[in-house]
């Protein structure tokens, strides 16, 4: 008996996101499980998949990003920019994305470990600022017109089955996983998530950390604003609005806690998936948008909720 | 106030001795700079297990010079390892070996050994829970939501308690730490008196799967 309540406690997100799939399977009459429609499933994830990755880092310290959103947005915006007006090659125009992004998460990273800045308001105040840059860049116009090579991160496909932006997000969840569970790093992750104070004098220089966490991060969303530029064809200046709090359901309800120290990058898969499948589903049954917005509001917080119920259950 | 009381409660452990007069404020001392110089206003050689214990725990074979606390480390290591228990069986009993040696627990030691060495695991522990009363300790949505006391205490518990008989238990090897948990345990119970019936739930919480 005791032995059922743990595999069922252990395999509970992955029983939600069967239970899902089959709800949309039979609401939209087949539709949801076709060959297409999974690769498209794995196309739509990809991107907020690749950014969960670093939010589970920062929200492992018990800390968080905001400004994943925006990062996205700019990285859009900038390669866009850098291929179509500044006439740069695509590999090179990636590569300066992706280090541009990296900083962001880096300056982060020095307001919130070295100034001290709560990281909620810190990466707010970045979201804000590097969305008014995406802004003044592209002048809030679409950019597009950019070589059609560009589409290799993720409209083309392996035998035209497995699409190239799913397997960047299936390596990035292994890189995750083995700086989790196989890395020094991934141990000081979990170690300032349990206590920082206790971390830092047991000798681990706690703020050194925190500048990798959030640059990876900003990698991390860097890499997704790529993969996003590469499926839409065409950089907008709003493409990153609200993906943050996509990203935190994803991460939050993959079994990482809000108080930190606490969560596996495979509960984040699941996330990934739960949200990626609802979405799709929605889109299906032709859901509005706003209901979606709203679908999606209420699994934040139900799967904060579960979080702090578990905690209060265990101090009880 | 719990932290910090010069006299410190007896271990009801058999098999321990009485400390020599002056030892009880070694052991009660966090800083680890004021330990080192009070090793040597007390006598304690260099080959003495009281200074051998200290220069593991505080000095890493790389950087000498650096103070570091590897004793620490493992207490704030184990409760996430702990946590993940399940996804880790291998790197579990690995992680728990390593501790059972670097902590000492499976050296034979006379009496008098066995109660410094217990006594400076309460020390490692002790140092753990000072800094259980921190602000961000407990804290919950990302630092904006600061624990209470008593939620403090209650996690301070939950964390004591995985990092010794949670971890013993997940790894089959109770008998081989028993000192540590005993050591967590008393610790835990003079700082806050309270906690005991904390523990004894979580254990049948374990028990019960």
């Amino acid at each position: 008996m005791n032995l059922n309540s743990n595999f069922v406690k252990q395999n509970a997100i992955w029983g939600v996101l069967l239970v899902e799939i089959l709800i949309f399977a039979v609401a939209s009459g087949g539709n949801f499980v076709t060959g297409h429609n999974l690769i498209n499933i794995s196309r739509q994830v990809s991107y907020y998949g690749i950014a969960a990755i670093g939010m589970t880092f920062v929200i492992l310290i018990a800390d968080i990003d905001l400004s994943i959103g925006s990062i996205i947005t700019l990285v859009n915006v900038v390669c866009a920019w850098l291929m179509v007006n500044a006439g740069v090659n695509m590999w090179v125009a990636v590569l300066i994305s992706l280090i541009m992004a990296t900083g962001i998460g880096l300056v982060n990273a020095v307001m919130v470990a070295a100034v001290g800045i709560p990281a909620l308001i810190a990466t707010f105040a970045s979201q804000t600022v590097f969305e008014g840059v995406a802004y003044l860049i592209s002048g809030g116009r679409p950019i597009s017109g950019f070589d059609s090579s560009f589409g290799i991160f993720a409209r083309w496909a392996i035998a035209d089955v497995v699409p190239i932006c799913a397997i960047i997000m299936v390596a990035c969840f292994a890189l995750g996983s083995f700086i989790l569970n196989k890395t020094y790093f991934g141990r000081y992750f979990y170690a300032i998530g349990g206590n920082e104070e206790a971390a830092e004098l047991s000798g681990i220089r706690v703020n050194r950390v925190k500048y990798l966490i959030y640059s990876l991060s900003g990698f991390f969303a860097g890499l997704a604003g790529i993969v996003l530029l590469s499926r839409s064809g065409s950089a907008q200046s709003t493409v990153g609005k609200g993906l943050e709090f996509d990203v935190i359901t994803c991460v939050v309800l993959g079994g990482v806690s809000v108080y930190g120290g606490v969560g596996t990058m495979s509960g984040v898969i699941a996330g990934v998936l739960i949200i990626g499948s609802l979405t799709n589903g929605m889109i299906l049954m032709d859901v509005s948008q706003y209901t979606q917005m709203v679908v999606k509001g209420l699994v934040l917080a139900i799967a904060v909720g579960i979080d702090c119920m578990s905690k209060k259950r265990q101090a009880s | 106030m719990a932290m910090g009381a010069s006299k410190r409660s007896e271990p009801g452990i058999p098999g321990l001795v009485e400390l020599p007069e002056g030892w009880q404020a070694f052991y009660a001392e966090l800083d680890p700079k004021a330990r080192l110089e009070m090793l040597g206003d007390l006598g304690a050689g260099e080959g003495s297990l009281p200074a051998r214990l200290c220069r593991e725990r505080y000095q890493m074979r790389e950087r000498p010079l650096r103070l570091v606390d590897l004793w620490l480390w493992k207490c704030v290591y184990l409760p996430g390892l702990y946590r993940r228990r399940k996804f880790l069986r291998k790197s579990l009993t690995r992680e728990v070996e390593g501790t059972i040696a670097e902590l000492h627990l499976g050296d034979e030691l006379d009496p008098r050994g066995r109660t410094e060495l217990y006594w400076e695991l309460r020390n490692a522990v002790r140092r753990y829970l000072s800094t259980c009363n921190g602000a961000k300790y407990a804290s919950s949505f990302f630092g904006l939501r600061r624990a209470s006391p008593e939620e403090k205490h209650e996690r301070a518990a939950v964390d004591v308690w995985k990092m010794s008989r949670g971890i013993a238990r997940a790894a089959g090897r109770e008998r081989q730490m028993a000192l540590w948990c005993d050591a967590c345990k008393d610790e835990l119970l003079e700082f806050d008196p309270r906690l005991g019936d904390s523990l004894l739930a979580l254990d049948r919480d374990f028990a019960a799967g």
